[in-house]
């Protein structure tokens, strides 16, 4: 049997096929879970969002018009769901500590020995100033730059997960790295003058 | 993944942690089985709307519009940039536009007032038939063919002069459209009067004619100016006397413009009178030119072989075509500590031959970024083989 799309599993769940939904959530949860874990720096809240975001979704397959992709649909719910509660905390998180749930998935995979470019002290080292540089954005370069930097998906996508041009993400984009940059340079993790194109 | 390249790239390190961030794997089934047991029964809808709005909309300030493929660094950062010379191109290729709907217009009325098939049929029939009393039949007793038997045989046989004279004719009316068209505006004089005090060294030695000129008529430049049709030193200072007509009208246009953008004082022709022989006109003086040079070099105008091509091309022009693309260039080096520099030389035809770069840029794609952006500038044109300049592309 060929892999359903995701379209034909919508429509599937649509008609009441609760397998349909729960292969589409399976299909997406890792990058949903992620995109929610790099947004609020807290693994128990980025699992609650993950769930929520699939629970909403379901509730609302009638109101997905089909206009864009399922899984930026999705995503956009996970994001609103992630600002959301970034928005209703007390206190901002400042520092990134040393059991950050980021840092902590760095260092399982180097364990693991998979593909880190660099070594173990290195890459956790360059992995936190990340996350500081990541955290010192604003709420709309860093979800922008988690979209396209890290998740990886086109300006196109982005741009519908968040409701504007693929223009915009792409100047967000090139903000976002600019001030990462310069955070990185000061710290001396990239050599002043460095240009990127390698 | 080229569109997540740009003059802010973390290097190849710092991107691959980037692009490859972990994520500490979970019992992902779990997850999912627990998901599942929380979806709602039915799908009623119960999602807030303001979760399916768009979490993070177009700000103000934020660009809007999609980069194109070959968009510079300075487009993708969402400055919006307009030369001034790709405004006046626009507004060019505007005007010629609007006259060529003109001409369009023109050609479909003169098609309306030339007269139809129809009704070329009929005046000929109308013709014939006055015609035919005098025409003997050819034989008696032959039977006289019917009208509208004999119609096609007479379109056919017909003389063409009259359709051939009514196509001539719209034709002819059409391309004095486009004609009128293609010139300039038509002078409208703005006359000044002149106070006939007799000043200095500008009055020339024959001073009959110009003294006898009590008005001035200052004639305005043509709407667009091409330098290639502004008078030489072998342009005529005069017009010649004949009937008003548009390309005279043109040809005096441009000469007074020449001559009033002469410092020196030279006659001033006045549209409706008679023209002085050239032999008469005053020899231009070129000693108040030089004088009235300012004395920085570089504030001088190219030099100029009177209204001919420069030599070279005026720092300043250079300075300003240079300007224009700068910013480009500067967006280029964008996070670059030092200034690099770039030797940009200009082929004859006012096109930029090459540009090299040197500094920190050297050898970078922002190099080739800034021989892009620079490479882009234009001059007018110019008598000398080339000519370079050396310009400093400073980082934002």
């Amino acid at each position: 049997m060929s892999k359903r799309t995701d379209r034909e599993l919508v429509d599937a769940a649509r008609e009441g096929d609760s397998e349909a939904f729960g292969a589409l959530m399976r299909r997406h949860q890792k990058r949903i879970y992620r995109l929610a874990l790099h947004l609020l720096r807290d693994s128990a809240e980025a699992e609650d969002a993950t769930q929520e975001a699939f629970v909403r979704a379901y509730g609302a397959l009638d109101r997905f018009d089909g206009r864009s992709e399922a899984f930026t649909w999705i995503y956009r719910i996970a994001v609103n769901l992630s600002l959301n509660t970034i928005r209703a905390r007390k206190p901002a998180r400042k520092a990134v500590s040393s059991d950050d749930p980021r840092l902590e998935g760095a260092l399982v995979e180097t364990r693991a020995g998979s593909a880190s470019p660099l070594g173990n002290s290195e890459s956790r080292e360059l992995g936190r100033a990340l996350c500081e540089g990541l955290d010192a954005l604003s709420d709309t370069l860093r979800t922008t730059l988690i979209l396209v930097g890290i998740d990886g998906l086109r300006h196109a996508q982005a741009g519908e997960v968040l409701g504007c041009p693929a223009g915009t993400v792409a100047w967000r984009v090139h903000e976002a790295r600019k001030k990462l940059k310069a955070f990185l340079v000061e710290r001396g993790l990239v050599p002043r003058g460095e240009e990127g194109a390698a | 993944m080229s569109e997540r390249r740009s003059s802010a790239d973390l290097g190849p390190n710092l991107e691959a942690v980037l692009s490859g961030f972990p994520f500490p794997e979970r019992d992902w089934e779990k997850d999912a089985t627990a998901v599942e047991a929380k979806l709602p029964t039915s799908q009623s809808g119960e999602a807030h709307a303001a979760l399916l709005a768009a979490p993070l909309p177009c700000e103000p300030g934020e660009p809007s519009a999609a980069p194109s493929e070959a968009a510079t660094p300075l487009a993708h950062s969402g400055v919006r940039t307009q030369s001034l010379a790709d405004m006046a191109r626009r507004s060019v290729e505007n005007k010629q536009a609007a006259e060529r709907e003109m001409a369009r217009k023109s050609l479909a009325l003169a098609a309306q007032q030339r007269p139809s098939a129809e009704e070329a049929l009929a005046l000929r029939e109308a013709v014939n038939s006055k015609a035919a009393p005098s025409v003997p039949p050819s034989s008696a007793g032959a039977p006289r063919p019917s009208a509208a038997a004999s119609a096609p045989q007479a379109a056919s046989t017909a003389s063409p002069w009259p359709k051939l004279a009514a196509a001539a004719g719209g034709i002819a009316l059409a391309a004095g459209v486009l004609f009128w068209l293609r010139q300039p505006a038509p002078p409208v004089p703005l006359v000044s009067t002149v106070v006939p005090t007799p000043t200095s060294e500008a009055k020339p030695s024959n001073v009959d004619a110009p003294s006898a000129v009590p008005t001035a008529v200052a004639q305005p430049a043509p709407n667009g100016v091409d330098p290639n049709s502004l008078p030489g030193e072998s342009a005529p200072k005069t017009v010649e006397p004949a009937p008003e007509k548009p390309s005279a009208a043109a040809a005096r246009a441009s000469a007074a413009s020449a001559a009033s953008s002469r410092p020196s004082a030279e006659k001033i022709v006045l549209e409706d009178e008679p023209e002085s022989p050239p032999a008469a006109a005053p020899a231009p003086v070129e000693k108040p030119v030089e004088k009235a040079l300012p004395p920085d070099p570089a504030l001088r105008p190219a030099d100029s072989t009177g209204g001919a091509v420069p030599t070279k091309p005026s720092t300043g022009a250079v300075q300003a075509a240079l300007g224009a693309v700068m910013s480009g260039a500067r967006h280029c080096v964008a996070g670059d500590d030092a200034p690099s520099s770039a030797v940009v030389v200009f082929t004859s035809d006012g096109h930029v031959q090459s540009v090299s770069v040197s500094g920190p840029a050297s050898g970078q794609s922002s190099g080739a970024c800034i021989q892009a952006q620079l490479g882009r500038a234009r001059v007018q044109p110019f008598a000398a083989a080339s000519f370079s300049f050396k310009a400093t592309v400073r980082p934002d």
